[in-house]
């Protein structure tokens, strides 16, 4: 089961790779300020959260103008937390989704040219910063893709920052690094992984594009942030060996499958590597009683 | 001078003649007898066949309708009239125009208004105001009375009685009970893009083209794509009072309509058509009252579809908002024409058109209670709302 399903996200990602057009940046020096998968508001984000030095956002690529949704459209008793959003199917099944956006005008076409001015950048819709959202939505898998996956790579040397790692038991919450044993029982790892923002100040909680988990020298999850899908109502995030899929609740905190912890000493290794390419890797040893 | 031999061939004629004359003065009362039994006879006849057509071939004379001006109310926001301080007399109903909301008395008029700071969810059992980015959500009855407060960085929304809340990614959704407690969560699988509720159920489409309906506990009635075109989106969704019936509007490349209804436990395609519309925005589309006819947008105007008799009928409209409306008593469907010119339309179940109603606004919103038509109207000079009573003449 686990081999097909590496199978399937190999051939998903090569499929993607080789029809799917090249992407450009949406805005111009562009800067990260939401991450796929971080949270906004207390809900993962499906996307990458864009600000440009100004605030043009452009297409980021060609595509056909499926769905436009303005809050003020009171057709629908749904409300926008979106904003104002706009879908262009790229092809293949992928759509090329721009939300939070403040009131655009009418596109005049049913095209969307690459480049093409989409929306000027202003407050919009369930955001809690400046910025916009772009997003890459897979109809044939119904899964939200990375979109750092498809666009240029952005020049970073800031390693994530690993705030946090938890053993949660059903009573109790064991914080690596705050004891020395843990009693023996079943227990759920919960970490919480963190990138510098650009100003070099503020940390914001990141769902690391690559993490990799060894207990005692075995690999217990190795996984990738690189799309996301509903199962069973929830977010989850792909995971490459942990038999249920790692789970983001909405401040950024990753929760991985519970397992027994047996009797003996215990080291636990963690690697958390961004988009860049910058690692940071950190290890724990403790004593299960 | 007649010669003699010739008075004698007259004298011999004559009386031949005259006989004639007798025979045809006798034929001419035997003719005119029988001419006059004709006449009689067609006469009766005539009269007959009229008394017949009069009550076999009649057809009932159209129905005509007037609309009487009861009050016209002023709408100025942050602005408590003089009725607010008194206790209602009529239904409190909500109306949104213009940047602003509130309520008014069916009876009397404008009871309250403000402006719309972020957004405002209104339902004829209460409503909600909140900001672009709201930390907590504050839900209120119809006379403003604060129900219940929720920590919540999310939008409320509310349909058939129930209270929704909308997460910040567009798929996570919380149903609320009267209290505030939560009754259920759920994260769907893509964008929210269409919206119904009624007691029964609440349905939702996504833009992948799913729809999901959910009962109040939050289990699954519903999880269907109907699919069948190029790209899979749902546009519009509306659900009857009872929940029996679902319909949505969704696909590109072909366009449908489809109407689902109960059968046993399950949901099942009773109706379906391409509609050749391209809508790629959010379509309107609605229940009456009684669950038996569903209208929605349709390019030049709006479609009507019977829901016993499985038909539909297509009627001509510029652009009509508010397509469901409908007098209930009186069979008439109401719909509302955007543009500079509003005009109110009316029209039976079958697609007569019985008047129209005409106005100026700028933007105009309809709410009907019994046989009252509320129209909240917005011009250069003001905004208005206006209550006019419909009678049949």
């Amino acid at each position: 089961m686990r081999a097909n399903r590496l199978m399937s996200v190999a051939l998903s990602f090569t499929v993607l790779l080789l029809s799917a057009s090249a992407l450009d940046w949406p805005a111009a020096s562009v800067a990260m300020v939401g991450e796929f998968g971080s949270p906004n508001l207390r809900v993962p984000i499906p996307g990458l959260v864009l600000r440009g030095a100004d605030p043009s956002i452009r297409a980021a690529a060609p595509g056909e103008i499926s769905f436009i949704r303005r809050p003020s459209d009171s057709r629908t008793r749904l409300p926008s937390a979106f904003g104002t959003v706009l879908v262009a199917e790229g092809g293949d099944g992928i759509a090329n989704v721009y939300a939070y956006l403040p009131e655009i005008k009418d596109p005049g076409a049913l095209r969307l040219s690459a480049g093409a001015l989409v929306a000027t950048r202003g407050p919009a819709g369930l955001l809690d910063r400046d910025g916009f959202l772009f997003s890459l939505y897979d109809r044939k898998s119904s899964r939200w893709i990375n979109p750092r996956l498809f666009l240029p790579h952005l020049a970073d040397g800031k390693a994530p920052v690993i705030r946090h790692l938890s053993l949660d038991g059903k009573d109790h919450s064991w914080v690596m690094g705050e004891q020395k044993s843990i009693p023996q029982g079943s227990y759920s790892l919960a970490i919480e992984v963190a990138e510098l923002a650009d100003s070099g100040s503020e940390v914001i909680p990141v769902p690391p594009h690559f993490l990799r988990i060894l207990i005692n020298g075995e690999q217990l999850v190795e996984l990738h942030a690189e799309v996301a899908s509903v199962v069973e109502g929830k977010l989850s995030f792909f995971s490459t060996l942990v038999g249920n899929a790692a789970v983001y609740d909405g401040s950024g905190r990753l929760t991985l499958a519970s397992r027994l912890f047996p009797r003996g000493k215990t080291v636990i290794e963690l690697l958390a590597r961004d988009f860049a390419g910058n690692e940071r890797s950190l290890g724990w040893t403790f004593t299960v009683e | 001078m007649v010669a003699a031999a010739d008075r004698r061939s007259l004298r011999t004629w004559y009386p031949e003649d005259l006989q004639v004359q007798e025979d045809l003065g006798q034929r001419g009362m035997r003719q005119g007898m029988e001419e006059q039994a004709r006449r009689r006879v067609t006469g009766i006849l005539v009269s007959l066949f009229a008394l017949a057509y009069f009550f076999v071939c009649a057809i009932p004379l159209p129905k005509v309708f007037s609309l009487k001006p009861i009050w016209a109310s002023p709408i100025i926001s942050d602005n408590l009239p003089e009725s607010s301080s008194s206790a209602a007399t009529g239904p409190l109903l909500p109306f949104s125009i213009g940047g602003s909301f509130g309520y008014f008395d069916t009876a009397r008029g404008l009871r309250f208004a403000s402006r719309i700071p972020g957004g405002v969810s209104l339902s004829r059992e209460g409503y909600a105001a909140y900001d672009r980015v709201p930390a907590t959500i504050q839900w209120r009855d119809v006379q403003g009375k604060l129900l219940f407060e929720t920590e919540a960085a999310a939008y409320p929304f509310m349909a058939g009685g129930r209270r929704f809340t909308l997460a910040a990614d567009q798929a996570t959704v919380t149903e609320l009970d009267g209290a505030g407690k939560e009754l259920w969560r759920r994260t769907f699988p893509s964008m929210l893009t269409a919206f119904d509720a009624s007691p029964a159920m609440a349905l939702f489409g996504t833009f992948d083209g799913r729809l999901l309906g959910l009962s109040r506990e939050g289990q699954i009635l519903v999880d269907f794509v109907p699919g069948g075109s190029r790209i899979d989106c749902v546009f519009g969704a509306a659900v009857s009072p009872d929940g029996k019936t679902i319909a949505a509007v969704t696909g590109l490349d072909r366009q449908r309509i489809v109407v689902m209804e109960r059968r046993n436990e399950s949901y099942r395609v009773t109706w379906h058509r391409y509609t050749g519309s391209d809508y790629r925005r959010p379509v309107a589309m609605a229940f009456s009252p009684s669950g038996d006819m569903l209208s929605y947008e349709m390019p030049d105007g709006f479609g009507l579809y019977d829901v016993l008799k499985r038909t539909e009928r297509l009627l001509v409209a510029r652009e009509p908002s508010h397509p469901g409306a409908a007098i209930a008593s009186k069979g008439v469907m109401l719909a509302l024409e955007d543009g500079p010119k509003g005009d109110l339309l009316a029209f039976s179940h079958e697609g007569t058109r019985y008047f129209t109603y005409g106005f100026a606004a700028l933007e105009a919103s309809l709410e009907i209670e019994g046989d009252s038509v509320f129209l909240g109207v917005r011009q250069d000079s003001g905004m208005d709302l206006l209550r006019l009573d419909f009678g049949e003449e």
